[in-house]
């Protein structure tokens, strides 16, 4: 289990899907998963952030990410998630549509993000990660939501 | 160890900050009173305690600046020579030099600052002040240490406590390699001085030397036995310090402020969670009227009612400090900058004893010192101008503090020549901050307020102190921060005065709850003037604005919802309509809502990660019910709205 014992660095990422794709981030950034709450719209705010959600008595902003995507919009549904994570020091909400698992991969299957079309997003990507039949793309979440917001 | 190292250097840098702010002002009080006794007695000791305190911690630098400027003013205060603007320049320089070797230690930035100019001036305005008036003998010196009579007689009657403290204090001193400056300087007069200034706290607190002594017995003790241990010299320091301080402040606890904060986070927790209970009982008490457990339940929740609000004030209380923190410094910095300036000026400062939250101690010095500035350059004249106009030679400022509801006020006034509204407008049109046709229509009121726009300067050219168009703004937007607001008045020749207004604290308020469209919103309930219910034909509209006459006057009138972008229309059907009258200073507005749903005290919540700059919310906080709720930013509103910088 010991990553210098086999040799090489393990990642442990927590996956969740947005759309079809799906996308992880590093486990430590994560602090909770939630179901969606209650959330107070925020006046005059960026279209991305949902809102502010009451987390035991700490207020915190949420990041709708399939806006802050530029994904068509989806209402929320029962496997709708907040991630709650610290980002830069500050803890923020994330909403997804689902979380899948939590990831256990060899650093060396992290291929870095393909030159793709200079969109906003591709920014933000960390590493494309190969599993068997399927591809995981890893987010800088630091980037993606303290740049922003 | 080094743990415990780091925490007596940190101790010492607070105690040596706060030596300094208590004798700064006393430098500026002395040189315009001229000799006092009392006051040359308390400078001396503070100094000394630095210089003492620095030596056994291994500050050299400190030392040697202590230490010069300590000569000069034994020297003063046994009489020997006066005190003169020359030594006070060059004193007031050393608590400068101190400060700044402090700041270094604090930050640990490794920087050195070259003190041997200062030490030398130090020494050159020593040497020239002695050389003024005739040189005394050395003996006549240990004749004015007698002059105070009461010194010897503690000392006779209780001889080991000075006697022990002084040989503690020179073991430490040798200990050190200390000693070499000492005694250079002269070992009796240093003996001298200890036995004088322990005395002279013995004489202010008598009856508490017995415990004191008994504090430092049973320390020096075991110091005793560790002899040569070099980490107890420093332990030894703190212990002769604690002492004294337990014979000066025996009341007073020292307490991280980050432990308070942390009761206060908790205080406002438990508020929050009263509020839910007090939900909750009235549901039960509703649903259940007559049953006695509803009883017991609603006498025990009231209870619990009383004690949280009683809580809340204790908690409030203890990170409240008198505003004379923050006005200890103005004499001094009066002095330098109407010295700079050639102007006579008399500073009076009225209510320090106010108490404040500690957050608007930190936060008020700059926007003070920025209108104290001004005040100075622009709005007191030259002397010769005064004498002219036939007012008194010397210009006067007056601060007055003073609490006044749940509000603090800070008032600065000085008698100079006040304002110019009209060359106010012209430079703000000249400086292409509004049109000609603007400034025409402004009313003479609106046009002070040009003064705090950004980029705005009325000097030609910019000097040290100002003129360069950032100050006053910034003085807004500070205060704005603070969830407090300024206003200016001035009449020509007569002088000008600015008023602060900020609440007594920031993390608890009193609000009105508001709902629009369904969702609710909390404003504070300091800016707002009343309540109205109006019919929908009441309002009238004038150029696309609505408006409405309140008591006589035309209120301009925005939709809560037009206001926050909820995107929703806000023209309900309703035939009535909710106003709240805002008024910030001499501004007033109204805020039309759809309902009002009474008075709650909200806990103020930060909303971090959030950029709030544009939203008009100042913070969130959490109902009794669990749900968030937006705290309006009225303050932020009416700069929005009825700012001359709008457009």
């Amino acid at each position: 289990m010991d990553p210098s014992a086999v040799g090489e660095q393990i990642l442990q990422l927590v996956s969740f899907t947005l759309e079809k794709e799906e996308y992880a981030v590093d486990i430590l950034k994560v602090q909770e998963i939630n179901r969606i709450t209650e959330i107070t719209k925020v006046p005059n705010a960026p279209d991305y952030v949902e809102g502010v959600i009451n987390l035991r008595g700490k207020v915190i902003p949420v990041i709708h990410l399939r806006k802050k995507f530029g994904l068509y919009h989806k209402d929320s549904d029962d496997s709708s998630r907040i991630i709650i994570m610290d980002i830069n020091g500050i803890t923020y909400g994330i909403i997804v549509d689902s979380v899948s698992e939590v990831l256990r991969i060899p650093a060396g299957t992290v291929e870095p993000a393909p030159p793709m079309a200079a969109t906003m997003s591709s920014r933000f990507i960390q590493g494309i990660a190969k599993l068997e039949n399927r591809l995981i793309i890893l987010i800088d979440i630091d980037k993606l939501i303290g740049e922003a917001v | 160890m080094q743990d415990e190292m780091e925490e007596i250097i940190i101790e010492f840098i607070t105690e040596a900050e706060e030596s300094l702010d208590k004798i700064e002002p006393l430098f500026v009080e002395l040189e315009r009173k001229g000799e006092d006794k009392d006051m040359l007695n308390d400078i001396f000791r503070s100094m000394h305690t630095i210089k003492g305190a620095a030596g056994f911690l291994g500050f050299q630098l400190i030392v040697d600046v202590a230490h010069a400027s300590e000569n000069i003013m034994k020297k003063v205060r046994d009489g020997e020579i006066a005190m003169s603007r020359l030594l006070m320049d060059v004193l007031l320089r050393s608590v400068d030099m101190l400060r700044l070797l402090l700041r270094h230690l604090k930050e640990k930035d490794g920087v050195t600052e070259n003190v041997s100019p200062l030490v030398k001036d130090l020494g050159n305005a020593l040497a020239a002040a002695v050389s003024k008036t005739p040189e005394t003998g050395h003996h006549e010196k240990t004749a004015g240490e007698a002059k105070l009579p009461e010194s010897a007689a503690p000392v006779i009657e209780k001889p080991e406590i000075p006697v022990m403290k002084e040989v503690d204090l020179t073991q430490a001193h040798a200990a050190n390699g200390e000693q070499h400056t000492v005694a250079a300087s002269a070992p009796p007069k240093q003996k001298e001085t200890l036995t004088a200034a322990l005395s002279g706290e013995h004489n202010q607190a008598p009856e508490k030397t017995a415990p004191a002594n008994g504090a430092v017995k049973p320390d020096t003790q075991p110091q005793a036995t560790d002899d040569g241990e070099p980490k107890q010299e420093p332990k030894q320091n703190e212990m002769i310090q604690s002492a004294k301080d337990n014979i000066q402040k025996a009341q007073n606890l020292r307490v991280d402020v980050h432990r308070i904060d942390k009761v206060m986070d908790l205080a406002g927790e438990v508020v929050l969670v009263r509020n839910r209970l007090l939900n909750i009982s009235n549901y039960f008490d509703f649903k259940y009227t007559g049953d006695p457990m509803t009883e017991v339940l609603m006498e025990t929740v009231s209870f619990l009612d009383r004690v949280t609000s009683d809580m809340q004030l204790a908690v409030m209380k203890m990170r409240m400090q008198p505003i004379q923190k923050v006005l200890s410094k103005f004499p001094r910095l009066v002095r330098d900058i109407s010295a700079s300036v050639k102007k006579d000026v008399d500073l009076q400062i009225f209510g320090e004893g106010t108490e404040v939250d500690k957050s608007v101690i930190e936060h008020i010095g700059d926007p003070m010192t920025h209108i104290l500035r001004n005040s100075i350059d622009h709005g007191l004249e030259s002397s010769e101008e005064r004498i002219a106009k036939g007012k008194p030679q010397q210009g006067k400022i007056v601060i007055n503090t003073y609490q006044k509801g749940n509000q603090i006020v800070i008032e600065i006034a000085d008698d100079g020549k006040g304002m110019d509204v009209n060359k106010l407008k012209s430079k703000a049109v000249e400086k292409g901050l509004m049109t000609e046709d603007e400034a025409q229509k402004m009313s003479d009121e609106a046009a002070v307020d040009i003064i705090f726009m950004p980029g705005f300067s009325t000097k030609e050219v910019a000097t040290e102190l100002s003129g360069r168009g950032v100050g006053m703004d910034v003085v807004k937007t500070n205060i704005s921060l603070l969830n407090g607001y300024v206003e200016v008045s001035t009449v020509k020749d007569v002088g000008t005065t600015f008023k602060i207004c900020i609440p007594l604290t920031l993390a608890i308020i009193q609000a009105l709850m508001v709902e629009v469209d369904g969702a609710k919103y909390a404003i504070p309930l300091s800016p707002i003037e009343e309540t109205l219910k109006v019919s929908r034909k009441e309002i009238d509209n004038i150029t696309g604005q609505s408006v409405i006459v309140v008591r006589d006057k035309i209120c301009p009138l925005f939709e809560l919802n037009d206001l926050l972008n909820t995107g929703t229309t806000g023209s309900s059907n309703e035939d009535y309509k909710y106003l709240i009258v805002i008024s910030m200073g001499d501004k007033r507005f109204c805020i039309a809502v759809d309902k009002l749903l009474g008075q709650e005290e909200v806990v103020i919540k930060t909303l971090a990660g959030l950029d709030t700059t544009s939203s008009n919310v100042l913070g969130a906080t959490i109902t009794g019910d669990g749900k968030v709720v937006f705290i309006l930013d009225v303050a932020g509103m009416s700069r929005n709205l009825l700012g001359i910088t709008k457009g």
